[in-house]
């Protein structure tokens, strides 16, 4: 069964790599494979830079790691493929021209441009594309309008199945999640019978989520700000407004969740591109959180008939406190057995290979029938990925801690003398065991390392002593 | 076969009989003059016995108890290996000592005495030649903890591999 | 005998001294005294009684053929009453009487001898089948005061006063031999007019003596082979360092004081033979130890084999030296200490002892 997820504008590109980076902890998802379709005209936003960049990681972590029953890995495990090529649904014809000229402006009559005028301001019609709306989504519905036309889509009608998930993630402040979002699911609900799949499609378990505002844009050096966050909240009022009738309104979704937060950070003015590169934040962590939720619904509660959801389910995220600097004790214990065993697990593993791996090599665990040497350490898997893929997460985890709201709920800082202690709020258990540390680790990683079958490769034999080790470790000390 | 594996220990330890007189080894064999046969106790076993206990103690405490990760290197591994061994010392010492307090070696083996009962030669020196077999009592503690670490090595987590790379 | 029971007589004296020690040395249980001649005449078990009783006339009083007195049909009669508890002590002058009819037939004299010898042998043998070769005979040659008629060869008399020789026997199982001796030495015999000469020691012991090899004193090296650790050695190596340096010498104790033998005897290395020449043999007694004597064996060449030391049972000189060969008369002869057919006797009970063994012990050692 795969769950489709429409990434629309900049939040849905980071909601999809809070989730990504949530697989690749381990975070237990009800779906076989997640396909991740970008909509973004803006195609060099930093964001989907680095996220894409980062699927392409994780895809070659799971590529490697096979899964079969002699593994009880976790990290990795749910497939993320590229349904479509670079992840990106195309967008034509929105990198040269301005708005003015893709609307066909000047070839409208008198009586139409004034319309025209009605809808769009002067400002409207001379943008230019290429970075996306710039939180107009009246723009956006007009352009987007065209994805359902594209190469992409018509590869993802030919893809799905029956019994397939569509998910959609977007802001209802920007420009472009604003707009794609109902566009989407209109052409979705209401697709074209032609197409293949389609019946499956109109009548697929749909779900969303939308993102309230969640942060704030500083004024840009030059004072011309085409983007003014001050405008976020009546665009978000706006949007509701019409959600409310044409969403919600006709049972077009499934579930529908909405996540929003009365904290504000200020990041600094971007209109998008290179520069366009926002911190990691816990609302993402959380709009991810949806998709997994989502996930996790039976099939009797989405059901679906002639484009129209017979159950519609509409959610919203509590915490248990509004701390400004969340920890896992902010969450209740739904969220907290979602998240908080794989993120330290996979946190203490990183730990271990940033702190400690390279005097830990000597020890027999490096040593066993099959050793990790050189050529591992020197090869590809480890330090052209890995390594890559444990200082992303690294980023992540740090971006969301300086984050207001913040999301710290690990020491990250090097703590050698109370290595399990990294866990905020979460005071380590003792073990029966007078090895304390790093040291109790590379104990427990000789330990395991006789039981881990010599049948896998090189690379599944590492992560898999590795999670097994770092399972038992938080297990042990009960710090998750 | 049986009395290959009863005389194991002491054929062992003859390979260092140099270091002592071979008064005392024929004491340490069990040796009796009065009657000219070995029936007395046969030391080399006892004290062998102890030997190999506290030698594989010592090992099972290295590579099972402490196995510790900053405790498994090949000097880790020699730094126990030099305890087991003046550890034997020290029992070799005592035992002879400990035996000679008692009065249990034969007369004649510990001297060579005239017509009028008069020491004329010391055959056995006190203490001395205690120290001379703890010293070959040491050795062979640590021939002992080198196989038994060969032999057992192979369970430990950390200390799997000390005192080599892979063996 | 009357000639040495004339009157008090060192013979009388020096029987007398040696009865009356084993009768207060409590040795024996019971002392039963014979008198011999043709037959055995028992005499009770008083000693003072059976001393002053021995005079001529008593011998006569007690009756018995005085005259000729064949030694070997003597010697079967002490024999065939001896029992198996029982120490015999023959008394006599062993001279070999053939007597008259001899006398025109000089050449079977020989036989004569010849036939004591083989009878006496017989007599041994018999015994000693009896005994289970658990039995030993000690002979001492002692001299004493004889006065009164000798009667040569063809018991021709003369008068004779001097010293004469004469004989105790003592026949019983070694170890009581051995027991009698050592609580009642023959040094009791000496010293009261009559002298021990010579002793001869005649043994054919079932009995396994105890011997093994000693730790000390030694030259050089060896170990003991475990599997038999008082009789065999290995590992041998000389002596590198010293005076003694390039020679192997090993100890073998033994408990040679168990055999009722001379003591100068045990101690005379010419009566050891050792049968690997490689190794040179010396003995020497040891007081205290679990051995009374010591053989130390010797060597340069320190060769590896079997060794066998052997006390050999010599046919002692003095019984030839002591044989009055003639018999005719002592004086002319110059055979006043001599016996005649004495040899013969001896033989016999030499033959006798030698056919079941032929040395006094053996001791045997392996080198590997």
């Amino acid at each position: 069964m795969k769950t489709y997820i429409f990434c629309i504008g900049g939040t849905g590109t980071r909601v999809m790599k809070s989730l990504a980076m949530l697989l690749a902890t381990g975070v237990e998802i009800h779906t076989d494979e997640i396909v991740p379709i970008f909509i973004d005209p803006d195609a060099s936003a930093a964001d989907l830079t680095r996220t894409i960049s980062f699927l392409r990681e994780y895809k070659y972590m799971n590529e490697q790691l096979h899964f079969s029953d002699d593994m009880k890995n976790c990290f990795f495990k749910t497939k993320i493929s590229e349904g479509i090529p670079n992840y990106r649904l195309e967008l034509s014809n929105t990198r040269n021209d301005r708005f003015r000229k893709y609307m066909g402006f000047d070839s409208l009559d008198i009586a139409n441009q004034a319309l025209a005028y009605m809808l769009f301001s002067e400002k409207n019609l001379d943008s230019d594309m290429e970075v996306g709306f710039k939180g107009n989504p009246n723009i956006g519905s007009v352009v987007l309008n065209q994805f359902a036309q594209s190469d992409a889509f018509n590869d993802f009608t030919n893809s799905f199945r029956p019994g397939d998930r569509i998910f959609i993630v977007s802001s209802i402040f920007g420009g472009t999640g604003a707009s794609g979002f109902p566009l989407l699911l209109k052409n979705l609900r209401g697709i074209d019978m032609r197409l293949p799949n389609a019946g499956n499609i109109k009548d697929a378990a749909i779900g969303a989520i939308t993102v309230l505002p969640y942060f704030n844009l500083a004024q840009s050096q030059d004072g011309a700000d085409d983007i003014d966050s001050s405008t976020f909240i009546s665009k978000a009022k706006a949007a509701l407004e019409y959600y409310n009738k044409n969403i919600s309104g006709n049972n077009s979704l499934n579930t529908f969740y909405y996540l929003a937060d009365d904290i504000y950070d200020m990041y600094e003015y971007s209109e998008g591109g290179t520069t366009q590169k926002n911190k990691a934040h816990i609302i993402e962590l959380l709009a991810a959180l949806a998709v997994v939720d989502f996930c996790c619904m039976d099939d009797d509660m989405l059901q679906s008939s002639k484009g129209r959801a017979l159950n519609p389910v509409y959610k919203e995220f509590g915490a248990a406190s509004n701390d400004e600097d969340m920890i896992f004790s902010s969450f209740y214990d739904d969220t907290r057995d979602i998240i908080q065993r794989p993120l330290t697990e996979f946190t203490l593993f990183c730990k271990f290979l940033n702190e400690h791996l390279s005097s830990s090599k000597s020890h027999p665990w490096a040593k066993g029938k099959r050793p990790f040497d050189g050529n591992f350490f020197n090869g590809n898997f480890f330090k052209s990925h890995l390594v890559k893929v444990i200082n992303e997460y690294g980023q992540w985890l740090s971006e969301m801690a300086s984050n207001h709201r913040g999301f710290s709920p690990f020491h990250l800082e090097e703590m050698n003398k109370d290595v399990f202690g990294f866990v905020k709020g979460v005071k380590p258990g003792k073990v029966m065991n007078y090895r304390s540390n790093y040291d109790l680790f590379d104990y427990y990683l000789c330990d395991i390392e006789p039981k881990v079958s010599n049948n896998l490769s090189a690379e599944e034999r590492f992560i898999e002593l590795f999670y097994r080790t770092v399972n038992k470790l938080v297990a042990d000390k009960k710090i998750a | 076969m049986g009395e290959f594996f009863e005389l194991l220990l002491g054929n062992m330890y003859c390979w260092f009989k140099s270091f002592y007189s071979d008064f005392l080894s024929q004491y340490l064999w069990g040796y009796n003059p009065a009657s000219g046969a070995y029936d007395l106790e046969l030391r080399y076993n006892s004290i062998g016995l102890y030997t190999l206990v506290i030698s594989f103690v010592i090992m099972a405490l290295y590579y099972y108890v402490i196995d510790h990760p900053r405790f498994c290197k090949w000097w880790s591994w020699l730094i126990m290996a030099l305890l087991n061994s003046v550890i034997a010392l020290f029992v070799g010492y005592y035992c002879v000592l400990s035996d000679y307090n008692a009065g249990i070696i034969p007369d004649e083996l510990m001297y060579l005495r005239d017509e009028n009962g008069e020491v004329v030669q010391t055959l056995i020196s006190i203490p001395s030649e205690c120290w001379s077999f703890g010293i070959s009592n040491m050795i062979m503690a640590f021939i002992f903890f080198l196989v038994f670490s060969f032999l057992f090595h192979w369970w430990s987590r950390v200390a799997k591999y000390s005192p080599f790379i892979k063996f | 005998m009357d000639g040495y029971v004339k009157g008090n007589t060192g013979f009388e004296q020096s029987i007398y001294a040696y009865l009356t020690e084993l009768q207060i040395s409590k040795i024996v249980d019971s002392l039963n005294l014979n008198y011999v001649n043709s037959r055995m005449i028992p005499l009770g078990n008083d000693v003072e009684k059976f001393i002053h009783n021995i005079e001529p006339i008593d011998f006569r009083k007690h009756g018995g053929n005085l005259g000729t007195s064949d030694i070997a049909i003597v010697l079967d009669s002490v024999l065939s009453r001896h029992k198996k508890n029982d120490v015999s002590i023959f008394i006599s002058d062993c001279i070999v009487s053939p007597g008259n009819k001899y006398a025109s037939s000089p050449q079977s004299l020989d036989n004569y001898l010849l036939e004591q010898r083989t009878k006496i042998k017989k007599s041994f043998v018999q015994s000693l089948e009896q005994a289970k070769g658990d039995l030993a005979v000690v002979i001492c040659h002692l001299t004493s005061l004889f006065d009164g008629r000798f009667y040569n060869k063809f018991d021709h008399p003369t008068y004779y006063k001097g010293n004469r020789p004469f004989y105790v026997w003592l026949i019983g199982s070694t170890a009581h031999v051995k027991q009698l001796l050592d609580k009642v030495t023959l040094e009791t015999l000496k010293g009261n007019g009559a002298e021990l000469e010579n002793v001869y020691t005649l043994l054919a012991s079932a009995k396994k003596i105890d011997y093994g090899v000693l730790l000390t004193p030694r030259l050089g090296h060896f170990d003991f082979d475990r599997t038999n650790p008082k009789t065999a050695i290995r590992n041998i190596r000389k002596e590198n360092k010293g005076q003694q340096g390039g020679t192997f010498m090993f100890s073998v104790g033994a408990n040679l004081n168990q055999l009722p033998l001379d003591k100068s005897y045990v101690l005379n290395k010419a009566n050891y033979e050792v049968n690997n020449k490689d190794y040179v043999l010396s003995v020497k007694e040891q007081k205290g130890g679990r051995f009374s004597h010591v053989f130390g064996l010797s060597s340069k060449i320190a060769s590896r084999g079997n060794i066998t030391i052997t006390l050999k049972n010599q046919f002692p000189q003095w019984v030839v030296d002591k044989t009055d060969f003639l018999g005719d008369d002592l004086e002319k002869d110059g055979t006043t200490d001599k016996t005649y057919g004495l040899r013969y006797l001896i033989e016999g009970v030499y033959d006798a002892f030698t056919s079941r063994q032929k040395d006094y012990a053996e001791f045997k050692i392996t080198i590997n």
